[in-house]
This record gives structure tokens, C-alpha cells and sequence, in this order.
């Protein structure tokens, strides 16, 4: 928890593709602290747009990745035992609503349910967070901005009263041009390598529904590229990095592996 | 057969045919219909057999994703038209190969070539098949250099000269006349498409053209589940299983005694009868509070206070001093057995009720369940019919299928058991099991000794034990609960028919 003390802003610019106007939107949107919900499958970019944004507004980041287990007092904070008595510690919430910074819940539908409601106050006209085990009211800093993501194919959904207070930008895999840019970026690979490995990526998302939850990511398809960039032959990096991740079913399998093979 | 062509075409082409098996044994060609792509059901001898049936899908999927013209094959005389074949084989390989590069791996290792002194059509019809495919690949017989000169535009190989249907069927047309020059026999009836991958060309003529292929389309049988549609009969797309039996008297196990036919189970017609069963209050996820945890979200103030004296006292103090609290764990995988034979007809409206109630807290509670159900009619002929699968939603078709069952026929325990079984643990996670819902003890046509079914189907339940799948049973009816005891032990319950 310590080093959450010390969020800054990001050193450096965060390498981010535009798709459209998504930038510009979110700025809007933080210029009049909506909060925003990211939805898209993973992989897409959700998490880079993020680092993105909060370079861009010169704004520290606080991510929490949300699980089944996470309550609501990981979130804004509890009483800790040490050798003076108890401690009140802030959770990664409270301490970007008291310090002004970007808090980026990710993958929020997995949270458990009290998790989500704790925060319902900070994301209306309120902009508050009622500590109550802390007995403390908490008004949000005015450059305090929520942010959620969330992945919609899963198998949970997020309740209307939580959706209901963000402003949501939805993330699909880039278009094709733009992933090759992407590719060949965040690989260091020439385009026309890029371009064979997005057209793989392409490929595998036809199988969704189909024996598979989701294709290859834009992730996946750059890890496979920096494999190849280390001088790995492209289809032992597709297997390693692409076929085998994405299906423990026999059948599957078979047919990524296949389809690597084709296409290089 | 390989299983996983379906999945390889989509993803290469985003196209699918439906595959089909030709059953008839000699078959080594596969062929394309308007049906969909059928395949023999085993490779040719003399050729890498893992790769084959790849490379026959693939090339088949190329003509479906490149050949769109069919050729008319008036004026074209029967060398003609095999040149044509082999110049659309091989240009629909190069079409592919540009979007594929992997797949000329695939291909290349069929094309093997006779180099001889004085080839016959055939071999030179190879060798032309090896440089169309591989370009770096150089023959230095005048024939295969004049038809490769007219595919390509340059040297290399990286441009196509063969465009258009017309300049295709030119082409052809030429080196039709320069085999009738050299004097070389072409005999049409014996000719087969080469390699031995590629299918026979019948898709690029107009069907009246194509070979008669009335005994392969009868022959054919669709492959898997996709291709058997909802209006065919369930019969057809029933799987037969053989299981084992125990004989007690023996005592030992009857090899492939019975035959457990597993199919979809049938939805009911719209009728006054089908109702949707009525939605029950279910009692909230249950929580439960953990005390003296090393984390959480409050404390447990007499771990703190405890802790506190510690300290003070100078001992170490016990670092679990919070409380939390959890959900209580997952449910597990689930498989309710529907009995459904002739003497549950009185209670079948119960069993449906129990059995989608059961299956809607199960999945409330994150667990995963599916509804089978069974009959027999002697042991050749023990039906089993899903009325959900796994991975099936608990939704109005899936009620339809619940309330299309029927009592009929005869109960062979033991069978249906082990084909639940064999189902189950084949599915991941820790805690399977099988629920059975049943009015009572089994019996069959074919057996008259009382005790040998229940002897069976005890034998079945410790199968499933040393497979960790647990076996329990609902009883409906308390006159069978003494007998039905020494089967599953305690795990039998009693379910009286009038919970509603």
C-alpha cells in the first residue's frame, strides 16, 4: 500500500493507437468527472487507453484489479493491529479520491457485490465516500475521476444501478490497419510480418462461439510478435504464444495449430 | 476421420460446409456437392496420412473460396478437360498459398514426381502439378516449361497469367493439342485427379455433367452434431455406447452387454398440457461469517482484544484478529438422471418440477447441472435422451424438451448409471455427481431374476465412486426406499411427490 502513497503522474507517454474519437470523448468526460465505463473483450486495449488518458491529463493512476474476492474494504480501507495499537489504513479508493488521482477498477464484474455499491456516492452529483468504519466523510478531490472496465462476454453482468452512473466507451479489436500499426509497433516488427500475424488473429476470432470464448487479443498476437522479434520462427511463436493459450480442448487445439501452420 | 476439420475451415476461410463421411470402404476421393464436402473415411495408403485429410479439406475449401465459374465442357475434349482441372487446381492453390503461405507446405509433400526418360500424360500432368504449385522448383521437359510459361506471367512465379475462366480453358487448350502432338494415350475412363488430395473436379462442371455419384449420396452419413438439423429424425442422430453388466450370479461382468443410444431429447408440441413449472422463492446465497481470519474486512474484536493482551504482555500476539464473510462453495458439477419408465407416469409431473427446480438452484448457485433422462426396452435398447447439456441454457426450448418426456418402456438402472458417468467425468472440477430421480427399484423386459438389475446397478455406483463421481438418489416412492438402500446407501432420499 505504501507505494500507492506515491502515485505520480506517468514519466513517460504510454504508446496508444487511436480507433476513433475515444480520446477526445474521454476528455469531455473528465472535464465534467463523469465517470467512464471501458467494455470490450480482453486484450483490446483497455488498459493502455487508460495509461494513455491519464498521461495525457497529467494525472496519477491508481489501478485495483477487482476478483471475486475483493470487498468492499479493500477498496476504501480498514483497521490494521501493530505494535502501537490499531491503524486506520486508506484503501486505493479513498486515497485517490483524497489525492486527486485517475482510480481504474479493473474487470469491476468481478468484484462482489458490496464492492460495487460502496462507490455508487463518489460517481454521482455527491462526489463522496462514507467511510463508516472509520467514522469519516470523504469529499472527493476535484480532479478525482472513476474509471471501470469490464470484459461483456463474460458470465456476469454488472447491475443497471451500477452501469447506470457511467458513461461507457465501447473497445473492439482495432481495425485491421490500425493493429498492424500496432503490432508492428509494440513488436518492433516490420508491417508485412504485422500484417501476417493480425491476419492469424482475424482468423482465430472467427472461431469464437464456436469452440472458443474469444480469439487471439491484440495482446496475444504482440507477444507472439516480440517472441518472433527475439528471433523465435514465426509458427513455434504462434503455438506458444497464440494456439496454445487460447484452447485446452483437443479439437480446437488441433485446428489453431493447423491454422498457424498455414499461415506462414 | 479427423474432427477437427470444421473448426480448421472456419478459421482459414470463414466458410462451412457441411463434411460428411463417405462410408462406402474403398473410397480414397474426397468430392465436393451442393450438399457440403465429403470425405472418405481414410487416407489413401501410400501417402503421409496425418496431413492428408488437412490438405483434402483445404484444396476443397480453396474451390470453394476461388472457383466460383463452372466450365462448359462442350467442344473440350476429355484431355481438355482434365488440363482444365489441373490448371484450376493449381491456380486456386496459388490464390490460397498468397493469403496461406503455410499451406504449400502442407500440399508439397504429395506431389511426388517420376522423372523418367519417357514420361506417359499422367507424369508429365504431375510434374506440371510440383512446378505450378512450388515455382523455385525448375523441370526441364519442354511440355511442363510451355505450361508454366502460360500460368505465370514472369519467371519467378509471382504473378498469375490465368485470370479468367477463357484464358484458363485457352491454356488448357494448348497443351491439350501439344499431348495429342506427342502422341501420348489419355485414357479418360481410368483417369483420376493427382495428387491424391485433391478432390475430383466434379464441382467445376454444371451437375448435369458430373458423374453420377447417386451411390455416394446415398452412402454419405453427415458427421457430428452440426450437421444433423432439428428437422431430422432423433433416431438418426442417436449415438450407441456399450456398457458392460454385472451378473451377480456368476459373479462377474458381461462384456458389451448393453447398448445406452444417447440422444437429444424431443420438445413438447405446443400444448394445453406444457406449462411452464412454477417459479419457487429460493433461499438467499448462503454467507457465511469466518472468525479469526488473517485478513478481512472488520475486525473480530475478541481475536484483537486477545491479541492486545498479548502484546501488552509481551508475548506475540496472533496475527489472525479479523473477521469476513464468504459464500458458502460452489456447487459443483451436477447430473440430474430422469427415470422416466412406464410406471412414473403418475409422477412425472413431479419428477419435471423436482428436476427443474433442482437445476435452477444449482445454476443460482454457480454450479453447473444438466437434466438426461432414460428408458429400456431390453438391453439392446436403453434410450437416453438429454434434455439439457452442460453447457445448455435452463430456457423456454430447454423447458419444451422437460415437458416433452414420456413415461414408457422399462428401467435398466445400471446402464443408464454408467453411461451418466462415463458423461460426467469427463467434465473438469472437483465435486461431480450424479443425481438420480426415480419411483423405484429397475426392472426390464428381459430380466426375471428381482435382484440382479439392483446387484447391477450397485456395481454401477461403485464405478462411479473410484471415478470420484458421487451417485445419489430421490425416491418418490417409499415402498422401493428399503430395496433402492442397498444401491446408494446414504445417499438415498426420499422426495415426497406432493412438494410443490
Amino acid at each position: 500500500m505504501g507505494s500507492l502513497m506515491d502515485a505520480r503522474p506517468l514519466a513517460s507517454e504510454p504508446y496508444y493507437h487511436p480507433a476513433a474519437d475515444e480520446c477526445a470523448l474521454f476528455e469531455a468526460a473528465y472535464a465534467q468527472r463523469l465517470p467512464v465505463l471501458l467494455k470490450g473483450p480482453t486484450g483490446c486495449g483497455k488498459t493502455r487507453f487508460i495509461e494513455h488518458m491519464a498521461w495525457r491529463l497529467k494525472r496519477p493512476l491508481i489501478t485495483v484489479a477487482c476478483n471475486d474476492d475483493t470487498s468492499a474494504a479493500d477498496l476504501t480501507g480498514r483497521w490494521l493491529l501493530d505494535a502501537h495499537g490499531t491503524r486506520w489504513q486508506d484503501g486505493p479508493l479513498t486515497l485517490a479520491a483524497r489525492s486527486g488521482a485517475i482510480c481504474y477498477l479493473d474487470e469491476l464484474v468481478e468484484a462482489r457485490a458490496d464492492t460495487t455499491v460502496v462507490m455508487h456516492p463518489l460517481t454521482d452529483t455527491r462526489r463522496m465516500l462514507p467511510l463508516d468504519k472509520h467514522n469519516e466523510l470523504v469529499h472527493a478531490h476535484p480532479d478525482f475521476l472513476l474509471v471501470a472496465s469490464y470484459n461483456p462476454g463474460g458470465h456476469k453482468e454488472l447491475k443497471a444501478s451500477t452501469r447506470q452512473r457511467f458513461c461507457a466507451l465501447a473497445f473492439g479489436y482495432p481495425a485491421t490497419e490500425i493493429e498492424v500499426a500496432i503490432v508492428s509497433h509494440e513488436a518492433g516488427l516490420d508491417m508485412e510480418m504485422a500484417a501476417r500475424l493480425v491476419a492469424l488473429g482475424v482468423r482465430t476470432r472467427r472461431l469464437q462461439g464456436h469452440g472458443l470464448d474469444e480469439g487471439a487479443s491484440t495482446r496475444m498476437l504482440v507477444h507472439a510478435g516480440r517472441l518472433i522479434r527475439e528471433g523465435v520462427p514465426p509458427i513455434a511463436a504462434c503455438r506458444i504464444a497464440v494456439a496454445a493459450p487460447l484452447s485446452d480442448d483437443a479439437e480446437v487445439s488441433a485446428a489453431l495449430l493447423a491454422t498457424v501452420d498455414a499461415s506462414f | 476421420m479427423n474432427p477437427a476439420l470444421s473448426p480448421y475451415l472456419r478459421s482459414l476461410w470463414n466458410i462451412t460446409p457441411t463434411l460428411f463421411d463417405i462410408t462406402e470402404p474403398q473410397a480414397t476421393r474426397a468430392f465436393l456437392s451442393p450438399l457440403g464436402l465429403h470425405l472418405p473415411l481414410r487416407a489413401p495408403a501410400d501417402v503421409p496420412q496425418g496431413s492428408w485429410f488437412h490438405a483434402a479439406a483445404a484444396h476443397a475449401a480453396a474451390h470453394l473460396v476461388f472457383s466460383p465459374h463452372r466450365f462448359d465442357p462442350a467442344g473440350l475434349r476429355p484431355v481438355t478437360q482434365a488440363l482444365v482441372g489441373a490448371l484450376e487446381d493449381a491456380r486456386v492453390e496459388w490464390l490460397a498459398c498468397r493469403e496461406l503461405p503455410g499451406l504449400r507446405r502442407l500440399w508439397l509433400p504429395f506431389h511426388t514426381v517420376n522423372l523418367s526418360d519417357t514420361p506417359n500424360f499422367e507424369d508429365l500432368l504431375r510434374r506440371l502439378a510440383r512446378c505450378l504449385l512450388d515455382p523455385s522448383h525448375h523441370d526441364p521437359h519442354p511440355w511442363v516449361v510451355k505450361g508454366r510459361q502460360l500460368f505465370f506471367v514472369d519467371d519467378a512465379g509471382e504473378m498469375l497469367a490465368l485470370r479468367q475462366p477463357e484464358a484458363l480453358r485457352h491454356a488448357a487448350s494448348l497443351l491439350g493439342n501439344d499431348i495429342g502432338q506427342m502422341r501420348l494415350q489419355f485414357n479418360a475412363r481410368l483417369y483420376q485427379v493427382m495428387p491424391s488430395y485433391r478432390d475430383d473436379n466434379s464441382c467445376l462442371w454444371p451437375a448435369d455433367e458430373r458423374r453420377a455419384d447417386a451411390e455416394h449420396e446415398v452412402a454419405s452419413t453427415p458427421q457430428g452434431g452440426a450437421a444433423a438439423g432439428a428437422e431430422q429424425p432423433v433416431a438418426s442422430a442417436a449415438q450407441r455406447h456399450t456398457y458392460p453388466e454385472w451378473d451377480r450370479l456368476v459373479p462377474m461382468y458381461r462384456p458389451d452387454w448393453c447398448a445406452v443410444h444417447d440422444a437429444p431429447a424431443r420438445a413438447a408440441n405446443a400444448s394445453p398440457a406444457m406449462r411452464t413449472p412454477r417459479a419457487m422463492p429460493l433461499p438467499a446465497q448462503q454467507r457465511i461469517r469466518l472468525m479469526a481470519q488473517p485478513d478481512g474486512d472488520e475486525f473480530d474484536l475478541d481475536a484483537l482484544v486477545d491479541a492486545r493482551i498479548a502484546l501488552r504482555s509481551g508475548n506475540a500476539a496472533e496475527p489472525r484478529v479479523y473477521r469476513r464473510t464468504a459464500s458458502l462453495p460452489a456447487t459443483g458439477t451436477t447430473l440430474l438422471l430422469l427415470d422416466t419408465s412406464a410406471s412414473t407416469a403418475d409422477l412425472l409431473p413431479a419428477m419435471r418440477d423436482a428436476a427443474w427446480r433442482c437445476a435452477r438452484a444449482i445454476e443460482q448457485r454457480s454450479g453447473i447441472c444438466a437434466i438426461h433422462s432414460f428408458c429400456s426396452d431390453g438391453r439392446h435398447a436403453v434410450h437416453y435422451e438429454r434434455v439439457k447439456d452442460f453447457d445448455d441454457a435452463l430456457d423456454a426450448p430447454c423447458i419444451a424438451r422437460l415437458m416433452g418426456l414420456r413415461s414408457r418402456l422399462s428401467t435398466r438402472l445400471g446402464a443408464a448409471l454408467r453411461h451418466a458417468t462415463q458423461l460426467i467425468a469427463a467434465r473438469r472440477g472437483t465435486l461431480r455427481r450424479v443425481l438420480l430421480l426415480t419411483d423405484g427399484k429397475p426392472h426390464d423386459v428381459d430380466v426375471f431374476d428381482p435382484r440382479y438389475l439392483l446387484a447391477d446397478a450397485r456395481q454401477a455406483v461403485r464405478e462411479a465412486a473410484r471415478r470420484h463421481v458421487l451417485v445419489e438418489c430421490l425416491c418418490l416412492d417409499p415402498q422401493a426406499l428399503r430395496s433402492l438402500r442397498g444401491v446408494f446407501g446414504a445417499g438415498l432420499r426420499h422426495l415426497r411427490a406432493d412438494t410443490r
